[in-house]
């Protein structure tokens, strides 16, 4: 009775964390995914392509450690981004250099300090900076994703931010944001 | 069914008909055209927005943003009775749909269905894919009912369907009033019609209105109605002509004078008229009873006539036409009949009319005739030998009279000159007495000659004929007066008229010789006058020769001719007698006659016809009798 008993419970938590480890798993993919799909409704303008030309790669930074960095490099193995081959760089949050290289930026959760010095450093490039943590988009982060009510993902996004950086977003990509004002 | 309707139900029937048709047809084609027409607009419409909205809510799709599509897809409200507007993924699975209350949405027919806009099962369904650049993101399902269609039609209809009772309404009062135009006319033909044939009123007529065929039928209408009574008239003229014609008819046959009867070749007979009645003594009910027989009425010597027509009828020759025919009738009185035959047809079946007319009378007469002309024919013939006998008896006379005179007239010249040469012989020895007697001697022989001459020149007379001749008559009296030589006191005066003849010139002469010498010989005075004239009478000539001298007394004026009948002693003008007698038979072997108009002592005219041309001649008869009623 008691071994019994003890393995339905072991079960019962395994599947928990199953889930759990799914689910988690799963908003990763999806945020994954949305960076992808931001893309789409995004235009970088002709100039910051600088001397490159469409045989240069799209870079996708990823800032600090995220599972999210896995399933992008996922997202964009199959697929060519604005016509270009995407890659998907790791880069320290101290990176600068890196990060200017980069097109998209995701920043995953770190020190404001840091995050001050890198969006400031972002702040008129044209390099779209998107963030899964909570409150970023005041911040100064263009894009930030976060898990509604209903866990499902929703994003809002920084409208003086995006002006500064010169980036030209789709109304619809607008539409669906909850805009979020500078504080 | 619809053949018994008047012309009016007809005529409204066809034009409401045509009407009702023609606003059925139109306006259902009409509504037709406006329903399909709005349906198109309708799927256009959805269709169209469906792609807007579906280029819109892309984004949504993308980045599952539920709420936000829901409000998105709130853009399509304005689609007429919008029933759902649902999205699906790329995989085919239901995202969002509105309205939100939705809940059952409708599936996809696949999981990424191309671009559709149908309307199926009184809806409306809209598939729209939804791309974004990357490719297909998901697919946007609409649904709209048709009710807000399917309520503009019908409001549609509702006021067609008035417009056109309306329309109705006023086209049967136009065809009402407008198929008078064509069934009135017609109606009232119907009635004259009508009344025609009821009434037998062929004067009955329409008045012509306009001039369309129906007026064309008025106008034949009007004209055949005319020509029916027009005929109807003449028939009633030709029925009492025909009438009279046969009361003409039956009253000539029953009125005539001949019998008449119609017979087939077998008994009895078919018909026969009064007269037939009358004359045979059978009425007609009697000839026309089955077993009369015809026979009856046939006399004996007629029987075997009627055989031999009856075996010629049998053969099919023709039967004679015109005979002679004996009737018995009843009470045995005989009829002889003069039958006129004639094929006819009666009751229409061929038959034989015959006309007996009454020739009993006739032929009585003709067999009288017949006897008569056999007796006069015997008479001609006895005549003809009395002729003959009497010619020959003339001739022998004739012969006799020359022969004799010739006999005697040799024997007296042999007298006459043995007294000459006794004379001469006893010259010396006779006496003057003698010598005077022997002279008396000489002249009674001499007279005895002329006598005897006389007597010859007689017997020619009508015995030798002498040459015809043309000649002229004036010249011939001329000659003979110089050959008369008559003193220089003696006139003679001839006609200028005097006329040219063809005759025996000879003869004509020795009349007006003797005529003319008698009056000179005759004469008491020495100076005397004698006339010679002519006048044309009835185709002859007559001529006279008249004198101034003693004239002949009636009682002597038919001796004068006779033969050796002197007036005055015949020594005293030594004629023989025989002149006038001569001259008398001249003239009438010519045919012609003398006569003489004298009174004592007042001269006398000896008047005699001579004809223009020769007896024997044709158109002349041949001796002295029978004169044609020209002469005299």
């Amino acid at each position: 009775m008691r071994a019994r008993r003890s393995r339905s419970v072991a079960f019962w938590l395994l599947l928990v964390v199953a889930v759990n480890w799914s689910s988690a798993s799963d908003e990763y993919i999806l945020k994954a995914q949305f960076v992808e799909r931001f893309i789409r409704f995004i235009d970088w303008p002709a100039a910051s392509q600088g001397k490159a030309n469409t045989k240069s790669p799209f870079v996708i930074g990823v800032v600090g450690k995220s599972e999210v960095h896995e399933h992008l490099l996922a997202v964009v193995a199959k697929r060519k981004i604005k016509g270009r081959t995407a890659e998907v760089r790791l880069l320290s949050i101290d990176d600068l250099e890196g990060v200017a290289n980069c097109q998209v930026v995701f920043i995953s959760k770190c020190s404001n300090h840091d995050l001050t010095t890198l969006l400031g450093f972002t702040a008129e490039k044209p390099i779209l900076t998107v963030s899964d943590s909570k409150g970023y988009a005041k911040n100064g982060v263009l894009i930030n994703i976060y898990l509604n009510r209903d866990d499902a993902c929703r994003f809002e996004i920084n409208r003086n931010a995006v002006e500064r950086t010169g980036l030209r977003f789709s109304s619809n990509l607008l539409r669906l944001a909850r805009l979020v004002g500078e504080e | 069914m619809m053949k018994n309707y008047s012309i009016r139900k007809k005529l409204l029937f066809i034009i409401l008909g045509n009407t009702v048709l023609t606003l059925l047809a139109g306006f259902a084609t009409v509504i037709g055209y406006d329903y399909w027409h709005l349906k198109g607009e309708t799927l256009e419409q959805a269709r169209l927005m469906a792609r807007v909205v579906a280029g819109y809510v892309a984004a949504e799709l993308v980045f599952s943003d539920d709420e936000a599509a829901i409000q998105t897809l709130g853009l399509l409200r304005p689609i007429p009775d919008l029933e759902s507007a649902s999205l699906y993924d790329a995989e085919g699975s239901h995202f969002a749909s509105f309205p939100s209350s939705l809940s059952s949405p409708k599936p996809l027919p696949s999981p990424n269905p191309s671009a559709n806009a149908e309307f199926k099962g009184g809806n409306l369904y809209v598939v729209q894919p939804i791309f974004d650049q990357e490719g297909r993101v998901g697919t946007l399902q609409l649904c709209a009912t048709t009710t807000t269609l399917w309520a503009e039609t019908w409001r549609h209809v509702r006021m067609l369907v008035l417009i056109m009772l309306l329309l109705i309404a006023l086209a049967s009062l136009a065809a009402l009033r407008l198929q008078g135009v064509i069934s009135k006319p017609i109606l009232h033909l119907a009635d004259a019609a009508r009344s025609v044939s009821v009434y037998g009123d062929y004067g009955t007529r329409v008045t012509r209105i306009g001039d369309d065929e129906v007026a064309t039928l008025y106008t034949a209408w009007n004209e055949m109605l005319g020509q029916i009574e027009h005929r109807q008239q003449e028939q009633a003229r030709t029925e009492t002509a025909l009438r009279r014609s046969e009361e003409q008819f039956r009253s000539m046959i029953e009125q005539s004078r001949d019998a008449i009867y119609v017979i087939r070749d077998s008994d009895p007979f078919v018909y026969v008229n009064p007269k037939f009645e009358e004359l045979l003594e059978y009425s007609l009910e009697e000839v026309t009873a089955p077993d009369f027989s015809v026979q009856t009425l046939v006399a004996p010597t007629s029987r075997a006539f009627v055989q031999t027509e009856k075996a010629k009828r049998a053969r099919n020759e023709r039967s004679l036409s015109k005979f002679e025919f004996q009737c018995i009738s009843r009470s045995g009185r005989s009829f002889d009949f003069e039958v006129h035959a004639t094929e006819i047809e009666w009751d229409e079946t061929p038959a034989r009319m015959g006309i007996l007319h009454d020739i009993t009378d006739r032929k009585r007469v003709e067999l009288q005739l017949r006897s008569q002309r056999r007796q006069l024919q015997e008479d001609a013939e006895q005549l003809q030998r009395y002729a003959d006998e009497l010619e020959r008896s003339n001739r022998e006379l004739d012969q006799f009279a020359y022969v004799v005179s010739h006999d005697l007239k040799a024997p007296l010249r042999a007298i006459g000159n043995l007294s000459t040469w006794i004379e001469e012989d006893l010259a010396s020895v006779i006496s003057g007495e003698t010598r005077t007697q022997m002279n008396l001697l000489r002249g009674r022989v001499g007279r005895m000659e002329n006598l005897i001459n006389g007597i010859l020149e007689y017997s020619r007379v009508g015995r030798v004929h002498t040459k015809v001749r043309e000649f002229d008559v004036g010249l011939l009296i001329h000659e003979t007066v110089e050959d008369l030589g008559p003193s220089d006191q003696f006139e003679i005066e001839i006609a200028e008229n005097m006329p040219t003849l063809v005759a025996e010139r000879i003869r004509l002469g020795q009349v007006f010789s003797n005529l003319i010498g008698n009056s000179i010989k005759h004469h008491p005075r020495q100076a005397g006058r004698v006339e010679v004239g002519v006048a044309e009478l009835n185709g002859t000539y007559q001529f006279w020769v008249s004198d101034d001298g003693a004239g002949i007394a009636p009682d002597y004026q038919e001796k004068i001719f006779v033969m050796f009948q002197t007036l005055q002693p015949r020594d005293r003008h030594e004629s023989t007698g025989v002149g006038l007698a001569i001259a008398k038979k001249i003239v009438e072997d010519q045919g012609g006659q003398m006569r003489v108009e004298s009174n004592e002592g007042s001269g006398a005219t000896f008047r005699f016809t001579w004809p223009k041309r020769p007896p024997g001649e044709p158109g002349q008869p041949r001796s002295g009798q029978g004169r044609t009623k020209e002469n005299e």
